[in-house]
Formats: structure tokens, C-alpha cells, sequence
């Protein structure tokens, strides 16, 4: 069953869909969305994916954080903060629609990120997916700003500014324009202050970190995030799908490894020995 | 030769790191990488990240130009360019 929800957050509302399982329910999961153009890119895998997880016995909410999507609120006046608390807001409401005490969480990219911070702040979660994790905020903001100039430079030939002119703006204190999403420099800060390497030691304790590409090996430093959340005590699973980068494609993609070796490890997690 | 050797390297990363679903010898020289192969913002920033490992060359922001990008012969010729001077 589907229905779509809106879930309090003080005076304003976060807009999602809940997808029920027919029959009994194993767990639940809430789904954190990317940002940006990957949001709108990613729509339909995340579709897919919670549907498919559904019809496996999990409750999954898809949920849009606040100032995105059709939740309330302005995106320029919220950050990656306001984001991970949305992600404890929804994670409580999901237990007190369903009854599920076995929650996990699944991200994508910045979404995957804000989850893995976000584990922290909500006690008792069974499991974490982190689907192509951005591990390093600074590194995934300057490659934005780098990709703000190929397309200008597609557009006019030539790009218009540099990253240098870009950073000096929000040093002083004014937002940049990335694909028509304002980006403030407090959410600048934010995102660059992002070091999931870091912020291990008080990581998930459960963790799937999917690479996502259709072909190649996993990339360094998903395998250091691995290790550094082994050291911190966690159980984690590394492993590739053979998928596109859908949440940069145009389009309508599907993901059917990606979702078919996801499902299967949270049957792995969520099953009576939960052992590998 | 040299100029050949960076062409010959430069569409083994473009099928390699873009994906492309044809062999990096059936890329044409002188065939626009957009509109006859389908690279698009992400994929060229691809490309770029890719050229500056593969060649150990910096692509400064001012560089960003269309001119340099449209195919491999170009990219190649300005590959060259940068080796030469760093």
C-alpha cells in the first residue's frame, strides 16, 4: 500500500510517501534523498527501490527535507543541519505509523552522507545503506563548481567565472547559483565540512556502502571509510552494483542490481541469525 | 608520434572513464565529442578530472574553454601543450 504522509517538523511539514508491505512487516527503512539536480535524477530509481523493498517485507518512507521537494520552507534558508534532523523527524514518525522497531536508514550520495551523520542522533537504529556516499564534502563542492564551468562553457564557449570568484563571493557573504539552487555560505560551510572518514568513530554500527558504476572496482576511499568504520566497531559490507550513475542521468534508468543486492543484504540484517 | 601516442590515450579514458559503449579505435579524430558522442556536462567534467591523472597536467578554471574540448584532436593538442609547458 501507498499513501502519502506529511510529517510534522515544528511549524512546518516534510512531504513523503509511505510504502506498506501487504503482508507481515520484517522492518522499516527511511529513505534520504540526494540534493540538487541528483534529487530529480534519482527520482524514479528511489521509486523503484522503496516499491521493491516493500514487496520484501520492509516499510519504507520516502520523505522530502525541508525547503526541497514539496515540503514546506525556502531551500535557502536550510542546511545540512536542518536536513539530518528532518531524518530523525522522519525516522519517528515512521516508528509511530507502523509500530517497527527495527528501522534502517538508505542515502544516496549527499543524502547518504546526511545518514551516516544523521545515525548519531537517532538511538536505535538496525541498519544503515549508503548508496555512492559522498565521503568528502570539500572535494564534492569543488567539483560542483567545477561542473557550474563546463556548463558555461557548453552554454558560452567559454566559462564566465572561476572557482576563485565563486569561493570569494560566498566569503563574502553572498550565495551562488548552482543549477538554480542558491547555495548560502552557511550551507557551503556545511557541505564542506563534510568528512564521513571523521565522523566514523560514531558512524552506524550496521553498514552496507554500495559503489555505484558499470564497471571498475570501488574507489580508495570508500575502502578507508570501510576500515575507519571497522576500527570504530562496525559491521560493514563494501560492495559494487553494475548500474549507471543514475542520479546524473536524464531519464528514465533502472537499477535492478542495485536494488536486488541491497534487498538482499537487509534480509541478511534483518533475518533471525542477522549473521553473514 | 607524441601527438598520435596522447590521442590514442586520450580515447582509452574517454571510452574507459565516459563509458562509452564502443571501442576507444572507433573514436574519430576530428567527430565532436557532444554531439557525436553524446558527452555532456557531467561526463566532460569527467573528462577533465581524467586528463588531469592520466597526463599530470593542471586545467586551470580560465582554460574552460569549448575550443579545447570538442575533439580528440583538439584535447590532444592542448594535452600537448600543457605537458610542454609544465
Amino acid at each position: 500500500m501507498e499513501q502519502s504522509v506529511l510529517i510534522p517538523r515544528g511549524h512546518d511539514t516534510l512531504a513523503g510517501m509511505l510504502y506498506q508491505p501487504d503482508g507481515e512487516i520484517r522492518c522499516g527503512m527511511v529513505m534520504c534523498n540526494p540534493l540538487f539536480e541528483e534529487r530529480k535524477s534519482s527520482h524514479r530509481v528511489m521509486v523503484d527501490a522503496a516499491r521493491a523493498f516493500a514487496a520484501n517485507g520492509c516499510a519504507v518512507l520516502r520523505f522530502d527535507y525541508i525547503g526541497c521537494g514539496d515540503s514546506t520552507g525556502d531551500f535557502k534558508d536550510f542546511s545540512c543541519p536542518d536536513w539530518r534532523e528532518d531524518i530523525t523527524h522522519a525516522a519517528r514518525f515512521m516508528t509511530g505509523q507502523t509500530g517497527i522497531n527495527r528501522l534502517g536508514l538508505l542515502g544516496l550520495r549527499l543524502g547518504a552522507s546526511l545518514a551516516y551523520e544523521a545515525t548519531r542522533m537517532i538511538g536505535s537504529l538496525e541498519f544503515t545503506v549508503l548508496w555512492e556516499p559522498l565521503i568528502h564534502g570539500r572535494r564534492h563542492f569543488d567539483n560542483e563548481l567545477r561542473r557550474k564551468l563546463v556548463r558555461e562553457m557548453m552554454t558560452f564557449g567559454q566559462s564566465r567565472v572561476t572557482r576563485a570568484t565563486l569561493l570569494k563571493d560566498l566569503e563574502d557573504g553572498q550565495p551562488i547559483d548552482l543549477d538554480g539552487y542558491a547555495v548560502t555560505p552557511r550551507l557551503f560551510h556545511d557541505i564542506t565540512s563534510i568528512d564521513l572518514i571523521k565522523a566514523a568513530a560514531q558512524g552506524p554500527r550496521k553498514v552496507l556502502l554500495v559503489h555505484i558504476a558499470p564497471s571498475g572496482a570501488a574507489p580508495r576511499e570508500l575502502s578507508v571509510l570501510k576500515e575507519a568504520s571497522l576500527d570504530g566497531g562496525a559491521r560493514v559490507d563494501l560492495i559494487s552494483a553494475e548500474e549507471d550513475p543514475f542520479w546524473n542521468l536524464v531519464g528514465l534508468v533502472e537499477c535492478p542490481s542495485l536494488i536486488e543486492k541491497t534487498k538482499g543484504w537487509i534480509n541478511l540484517i534483518t533475518s533471525n541469525t542477522g549473521q553473514p | 608520434m607524441t601527438e598520435e601516442k596522447i590521442e590514442d590515450r586520450l580515447k582509452r579514458m574517454i571510452a574507459s572513464r565516459l563509458f562509452l559503449k564502443i571501442a576507444p579505435e572507433a573514436i574519430e579524430d576530428n567527430k565532436s565529442l557532444m554531439d557525436d558522442y553524446g558527452v555532456d556536462s557531467v561526463s566532460l567534467l569527467e573528462l577533465v578530472v581524467g586528463i588531469e591523472e592520466e597526463f599530470g597536467i593542471v586545467i586551470p578554471d580560465e582554460e574552460f574553454s569549448i575550443k579545447h574540448f570538442a575533439t580528440v584532436a583538439a584535447l590532444a593538442a592542448f594535452v600537448g601543450s600543457k605537458m610542454s609547458a609544465e
